[in-house]
């Protein structure tokens, strides 16, 4: 079995369907969405044609709701809705085990979360997991807080900076194998890619399915 | 127009040079909204177009010490918001805060101020005799290769240093100056698969500062501040076959200007 180097000093954790569910969080912030504009039938309706569409957040935002609001949804009041809420509003408390597998990695590494997204939305996401015990602000980087995100070498770069880590001091945990995996590999980082759904040619150092596997590669 | 006899003494003042910022870049981003932090200061016309007074760091950067920020170019005989004594001046009125001393700093310096540089680009790291000159002006000053043009997180790394400041001059009256060093040549690592300079990489440096912002208004959050904003010169990408500055053209010349009260008492 394939094993991490004894000189892995810092974790990297990607957010979004890495540690917590954003997919299930996401389908909540619409059925409520739905609920808020008084069209929850479309939402029943609709629901599997709507969310292959989001395409699990690959596809643009913008393009995303432009194309919801040409079909389904009240312009105004989804607008108002999004105002209100997002969806990190919706994230439900991570597994307990998972806090705890975290909580015995600090011990024996630095973890730090590398997310894309807003800042007021991921914090959100962070606080209602739970995840802010093992990632407190200072260990926590949100691309909205910058003008660059993942695979950006910038934001992967900012990480050493800040810490001091040469490039084989640090692993990527990611979902993503474009923003993650590619985009740490480009920078010298171990990758690990959970949930991959091609598993041949992958540049991941480590392939997982479930985020407490890392236990047997370190 | 600010009165600036009515801010010493009773405001911190944040003097920022956007080191190597082009008028009509910042500009165009501002009508593109995308300096969506700097937006909520700035007037709703954006930046003001002005004239640099030197076209490099160090002629301008004595000149702007000496109150002559860069000139209105509608205006340019406006009056000064600090002017040291200098007979038959034109540019002084009742709301020039006038001083004694050769530069703003030691003018603030003998009303009790503080004062503090966060350096920026070379003439600012303190690694040779030139570059030590600025950096002596002021009561303290700090430069480290993470401030510098080489490193692409300089902005957020100087703001942070900026709150440390603030946090240990809390009882005093507060001068800071910061150069910031982003803009300024190397910027083509904020724009991802380039390999060069360019005047789309000086636009995303900007956009680069601009989403810092917010850490320098925080850390000013409850004190009354006066912040001047200003370009200390443009920089050519090729224009009429000139690059770089340090040379006579309106890329070099015209630089962006803004000021604004936070916290007025």
């Amino acid at each position: 079995m394939k094993s991490l180097p004894k000189n892995i000093k810092c974790l990297v954790f990607d957010l979004d369907n890495t540690l917590i569910d954003r997919d299930k969080a996401y389908s909540t912030y619409l059925e409520k969405a739905f609920e808020f504009v008084n069209q929850p039938n479309i939402w029943t309706e609709h629901k599997a044609t709507i969310l292959e569409y989001d395409n699990k957040g690959y596809r643009s935002r913008d393009t995303f709701y432009q194309w919801l609001i040409s079909k389904f949804i009240h312009q105004k009041l989804f607008e108002e809705f999004q105002k209100k809420y997002v969806v990190g509003d919706f994230v439900e408390k991570i597994d307990t085990s998972i806090l705890q597998f975290l909580a015995e990695l600090k011990e024996h590494f630095h973890l730090v979360l590398l997310t894309n997204g807003g800042n007021h939305n991921q914090q959100k996401k962070i606080v209602n997991s739970g995840l802010f015990k093992a990632f407190p602000p200072t260990s926590t980087f949100i691309s909205g807080d910058y003008s660059f995100e993942k695979p950006n070498p910038l934001f992967f770069h900012l990480i050493q900076m800040e810490y001091g880590y040469t490039p084989d001091e640090i692993v990527m945990i990611g979902d993503d194998y474009d923003k993650d995996i590619k985009g740490a590999h480009q920078m010298g980082w171990k990758t690990i890619h959970l949930n991959p759904t091609e598993t041949k040619e992958s540049i991941a150092d480590i392939q997982i399915n479930d985020i407490q596997e890392i236990a047997n590669y370190i | 127009m600010i009165n600036a006899n009515k801010i010493v003494g009773d405001y911190d003042i944040v003097l920022i040079t956007l080191d190597t910022l082009r008028y009509d870049v910042s500009q165009q981003l501002f009508k593109e909204k995308r300096l969506p932090q700097l937006q909520k200061y700035l007037p709703e016309s954006g930046w003001e177009k002005r004239h640099a007074p030197g076209s490099f760091t160090y002629a301008s950067h004595h000149a702007i010490f000496s109150g002559f920020f860069p000139t209105p170019i509608d205006q340019p005989k406006q009056e000064r918001l600090f002017a040291t004594q200098f007979a038959g001046s034109e540019t002084t009125n009742t709301n020039t805060f006038t001083f004694e001393q050769a530069t703003i700093i030691d003018g603030l310096k003998a009303k009790g101020y503080h004062t503090a540089c966060i350096g920026g680009v070379g003439f600012f790291n303190r690694r040779s005799a030139l570059s030590k000159v600025f950096p002596s002006m002021f009561d303290e000053s700090h430069w480290e290769d993470r401030l510098g043009v080489t490193s692409p997180f300089s902005t957020k790394y100087q703001f942070q240093k900026a709150e440390e400041i603030v946090q240990q001059n809390q009882q005093n009256r507060l001068f800071l100056f910061i150069n910031i060093s982003a803009i300024h040549q190397p910027n083509y690592f904020y724009q991802q698969g380039a390999k060069e300079d360019s005047i789309t990489t000086h636009a995303k440096a900007l956009e680069y500062v601009d989403s810092q912002w917010e850490i320098l208004m925080n850390a000013f959050k409850g004190r009354p501040t006066l912040f001047l904003l200003m370009g200390d010169h443009g920089t050519a990408y090729g224009e009429d076959g000139y690059n770089g500055h340090r040379l006579a053209h309106e890329v070099v010349w015209n630089v962006p200007y803004a000021e604004f009260l936070m916290n007025e008492k």
